[in-house]
């Protein structure tokens, strides 16, 4: 039955596009990519990369800074993007995410380059992610066996980035790309459960240089109260309060580089950009339904920085990268009542050095980039749980081919990687491309060998801890299309992806001897269909943006040799097999009104699908109004009240931990 | 369009939860009760029983349509009623032994192992975290006293007016006079004593896990060791569940399989009368009173519901049961 829906899925959503598409001779796709291509040679001359043409070809989702400055924590933005599975403890608590039916230490995250997960446990957590400190977050299936996030920030104009406008017939940007520049922000915002936060951003830059600085504060009690099914009583949560501040400093000097790099180009660029990112956050953990109370506290701190330096040799089409950083994580965590008080420090030590070279132009379609690097690291953690300080040394070379005629593109990417403590592991991939540009088709078709190594955890918790075991691997394939209409005012993107996954060696931790030991055990295969319709027009100064979205997957494990295991075949514990959304936005003139369903189908929280999590459905209102002034309509301040949970429905994503009721928040920012 | 219509409906009808149904408790008497721990911090404890070769499950949800709580740890009957030790809940639920009604709940306890009751009208409750025993006063039903005891008391046993207390953390074995709610003495044995019984002769045999554990027999009126049967644990396992047959001279407990002592053995056996298979995980051991029949209960892999394999007094299979998630204690009902 459940094979049928998903071949049913399949030829329900497949099948059509391809066959509209073919129908489509409005000529939409080219002058879009067109667009594109300009932003892809600008950005491959700046620090950026080349993300947007990865966002259209991979179908990732990506958040630019407005975006970002909407939310307080990545968690809210990654709840409402489909194909992850977010595990939020509460409000500021611990918050992890999953993709596409992988545990959430699968996941690789990155930082302006340098891997941020801790060495502990594989986990980052979410919520000591605060938007307002970033620019940007690119959230990839790829480049993992659970796919990776990259948060970043800009040096140079990334406040205004979201709302360049760019001339597709003069190629010349009319809007936000000046090279002086300067700006303010200020946040402060109010809301239910005595949330509150205060953010500030300053840039200001020339051609020579720019510096930046982000803060961000946040405090909340989470006293809210929910209605304890286990006691059948209504309860208010305590012991629940999280304070968070952080700030991160950016600043880019550029040692070459003359008034504009596109149109008066200088032979030789090159700029060095630091990025220094210090943290805090203290949070109490409040009791489970089951628990009548808790006195267990956390404390995080990190301290996180990147030297960056760049060099363009524009002649030789060469492109050098070096990059050094480090990321140093201390955790406490204790609890008075079982009589726990642990520390945990980390450090990663990471250097890159890499060259890329290109041949061809973007604008005859001929294009061959390449990069080769190799890559270093230095990771090292100490807890009284390991019997001795910990560390692995890790060298990765890597190479990379980027391949495009005419609507063809061919990426090739592979790396190996050598470990002190673990034996060398593979990762490569391979994804074809193929663009229709007149009928606004995109078809792709990739295949990737990922692998994740063991957590100091896995092999050296004492007790427990396991040193034989091996990385785990998978294989990953992928069918990605994606098809655009234009008609006048309106522009309508579906996208359809299809995946599968097998995962082998999977780690899980199993009792031994009165504690628990890890070993390579668990053969997990995962598929699914991620469908997303999106449709925005404009008209008479109203612009309107929907868009509906629906995932499946079904995660099982594929082969146990566990005598009576009842969970072969059977969906892995809080993975849910449906996940919708729907988002409507209305705009009109400086006011914006957005209304965001998000439906999450029930997930088991035992292997055999004997116990589960019921489904639930949430929406959210937003109203913003935006202030502006000047004849460039520069935006001067910004106030915008969310409502969310607004049925005020009961709802757990992890296992007796409530999470809040209706609530809003109220913001205001102004721009200076 | 019809068609779309009905594979809407379809895509809708399989996003649909599934159903927690709650099954009829079987009529009559008897039965093996499974008390299952469920999950820590899932709140996903049950009771099963086992009556006329049919598992019902969670009877207390189908008693009480709600569920039981985080991690439960011991049922003790006494009387008409039982009392099941909700561990993480910190609670003890009163329930009726035969229809599984709630009668009363116990709250305020820390982190609650195992109830004994000492009198009409007085219990003890040992304790994770507390660094103490709870005082129960059972007509009331709430916390009346502490024993300050440091460490994990596990469990516990009433002879004649001493109450001896196993402890995890600490190397000895606690005498409490019930009388005065006092601990007047100890007894040395190793760390992680994690259970006790009386035998036919009155003496005391003591179970303890860790490097130097092993199987302790105790003169438990001279308070000090006979003897020690050593059994080292390794990483792949531990002795634990200590049980007695109902004629209190022949001992049970689990390591790498089932073990059989007779109380009167100078040393103890070098093969298990059930070995444990590859990837098995023995978690639960019972010996019913009423026919010397073994229960053996594996967890598999703890996210799931366990299963509980029965034997005859030979050790010949008799058959299986699925039960709850972790099933970690047997209480044969009268």
């Amino acid at each position: 039955m459940k094979n049928g829906v998903y071949w049913l899925y399949v030829i329900l959503f497949f099948l059509p596009s391809v066959g509209w598409g073919q129908e489509d001779t409005t000529d939409v796709g080219r002058g879009e990519l067109k667009l594109e291509t300009i932003r892809i040679v600008h950005q491959f001359c700046s620090e950026v990369g080349d993300a947007d043409v990865r966002n259209q070809i991979h179908f990732q989702n990506s958040f630019d800074t407005k975006q970002l400055l909407r939310v307080s924590s990545l968690t809210q933005l990654l709840e409402q993007t489909n194909g992850l599975s977010v595990r939020s403890y509460s409000s500021g608590g611990l918050a992890t995410m999953a993709f596409r039916g992988t545990t959430s230490a699968q996941t690789n995250i990155y930082w302006n380059g340098i891997p941020i997960i801790s060495t502990q446990n594989g986990l980052f957590d979410f919520n000591l992610a605060p938007t307002y400190l970033m620019d940007r977050a690119n959230v990839d299936a790829s480049g993992g066996i659970g796919g990776k996030v990259e948060l970043s920030n800009n040096s140079y104009k990334s406040l205004d980035y979201s709302r360049r406008i760019i001339n597709s017939e003069s190629q010349k940007i009319i809007y936000g790309d000046e090279e002086k520049f300067s700006e303010l922000r200020i946040k402060a915002g109010i809301g239910s459960f005595g949330w509150q936060e205060q953010g500030l951003r300053t840039m200001t830059q020339d051609s020579n240089m720019s510096i930046a600085f982000r803060a961000y504060r946040q405090e909340t009690q989470n006293n809210f109260k929910y209605f304890n099914s286990l006691k059948r009583q209504d309860e208010t949560l305590t012991n629940a309060h999280f304070n968070q501040w952080g700030g991160i400093f950016s600043t880019q000097i550029n040692l070459k580089r003359k008034k504009d790099e596109w149109e008066k180009e200088s032979r030789i660029v090159q700029w060095l950009k630091t990025d220094v990112w210090i943290q805090q956050a203290e949070r109490q953990i409040p009791p489970t339904l089951a628990s009548n109370l808790s006195d267990t506290r956390q404390t995080d701190r990190s301290i996180k920085a990147v030297l960056n330096y760049h060099l363009i040799d524009r002649s030789e089409r060469k492109y050098y990268e070096f990059l050094v950083g480090i990321n140093t994580d201390y955790l406490r965590y204790s609890d008075s009542l079982t009589v726990i008080n642990s520390s945990f420090y980390s450090n990663i030590f990471y250097g890159n050095m890499s060259q890329s070279t290109r041949k061809g132009y973007y604008k005859i379609d001929v294009f061959i980039k390449q990069k080769r690097g190799i890559e270093a690291q230095l990771q090292q953690a100490n807890t009284s749980n390991y019997a001795q300080n910990q560390q692995r040394k890790l060298l990765t070379p890597y190479y990379y081919i980027d391949l495009i005629r005419k609507n063809t593109e061919l990426k090739l990417f592979a790396r190996y990687q050598i470990l002190s403590d673990q034996a060398p592991v593979w990762n490569y991939s391979g994804s074809l491309n193929q663009y229709w540009g007149r009928t606004g088709i995109i078809l792709r078709a990739s295949v990737e060998r990922a692998f994740r190594i063991p957590t100091f955890n896995d092999l050296y918790w004492n007790p427990g801890g396991n040193p034989n075991l091996r990385a785990e691997k998978s294989w990953n394939g992928e069918l990605n299309l994606a098809k655009r209409w234009k008609l006048k005012n309106h522009r309508i993107i579906f996208r359809q992806n299809a995946y599968v996954k097998s995962i082998t060696n999977g780690i899980i931790w199993l009792p031994t001897a009165g504690y628990w030991s890890p070993v390579n055990m668990t053969q997990i295969r995962s598929q699914g269909l991620e469908s997303k319709l999106n449709y925005e027009t404009y008209w008479k100064g109203i612009t309107w943006k929907a868009e509906i979205s629906y995932d499946y997957c079904r995660s099982t494990p594929v082969e146990s040799n566990v005598p009576n295991d009842a969970s072969l075949h059977k969906q892995v514990m809080y993975v849910p097999i449906h996940q919708a959304m729907g988002l409507t936005e209305i705009s009109y003139q400086s006011w914006t009104l957005g209304y965001r369903h998000r439906y999450t189908g029930y997930r088991f929280t035992t292997a055999d699908e004997s116990d589960f999590l019921p489904s639930f459905q949430l929406g959210e209102l937003s109203l913003e109004k935006s202030f502006y002034s000047g004849r460039k309509w520069k935006e001067k301040a910004v106030i915008r009240l969310d409502l969310l949970n607004l049925y005020n429905t009961y709802f757990e994503t992890i296992a007796l931990r409530p999470q809040p009721g209706r609530h809003f928040r109220l913001t205001l920012e102004l721009i200076w | 369009m019809k068609k779309l219509l009905h594979a809407f409906l379809l895509l809708l009808g399989a996003c649909a939860d599934p159903k927690k149904e709650s099954q009829p408790i079987p009529s009559g008497g008897g039965g093996v009760l499974v008390v299952n721990e469920g999950n820590f911090t899932r709140g996903n404890a049950s009771l099963s029983l086992i009556r006329n070769g049919q598992v019902t499950e969670d009877v207390f949800f189908s008693a009480n349509q709600r569920r039981l709580g985080d991690v439960a740890q011991s049922v003790t009957l006494l009387g008409k009623s039982a009392y099941v030790v909700v561990n993480n809940s910190g609670k003890i639920e009163v329930i009726d032994a035969h229809t599984f009604q709630s009668q009363a709940t116990i709250t305020g306890l820390r982190s609650p192992r195992y109830f004994l009751p000492i009198t009409d009208d007085k219990a003890y409750v040992t304790d994770l975290y507390a660094n103490a025993i709870s005082i129960i006063s059972i007509n009331q039903g709430k916390i009346i006293g502490k024993i300050p005891c440091a460490g994990w008391t596990e469990k516990l046993i009433l002879k004649g007016k001493k109450v001896f207390v196993t402890n995890r953390y600490r190397d000895y074995v606690y005498i409490i006079d019930s009388e005065k709610d006092q601990i007047t003495d100890s007894i040395p044995v190793s760390k992680n004593a994690n259970s006790i019984v009386e035998d036919r002769n009155g003496d005391l045999w003591v179970l303890c896990g860790g490097a130097d554990g092993g199987l302790f027999h105790l003169n438990s009126t001279e308070r000090k060791v006979i003897k020690k049967y050593a059994i080292p644990s390794n990483s792949d396992e531990t002795p634990a569940e200590l049980c007695i047959n109902k004629t209190k001279d022949t001992l049970y407990y689990l390591y790498q399989g089932v073990y059989r002592l007779p109380v009167s053995a100078q040393q103890l056996s070098n093969q298990p009368i059930i070995p444990q298979k590859k990837n098995q995980t023995y978690y639960s051991l019972g010996i019913d009173p009423n026919n010397n029949q073994i229960y053996v209960g594996d967890a598999i892999n703890f996210d799931q519901k366990g299963v509980i394999y029965r034997y005859n007094t030979n050790a010949t299979p008799l058959d299986s049961f699925r039960v709850g998630v972790i099933p970690g204690e047997f209480v044969f009902l009268p």
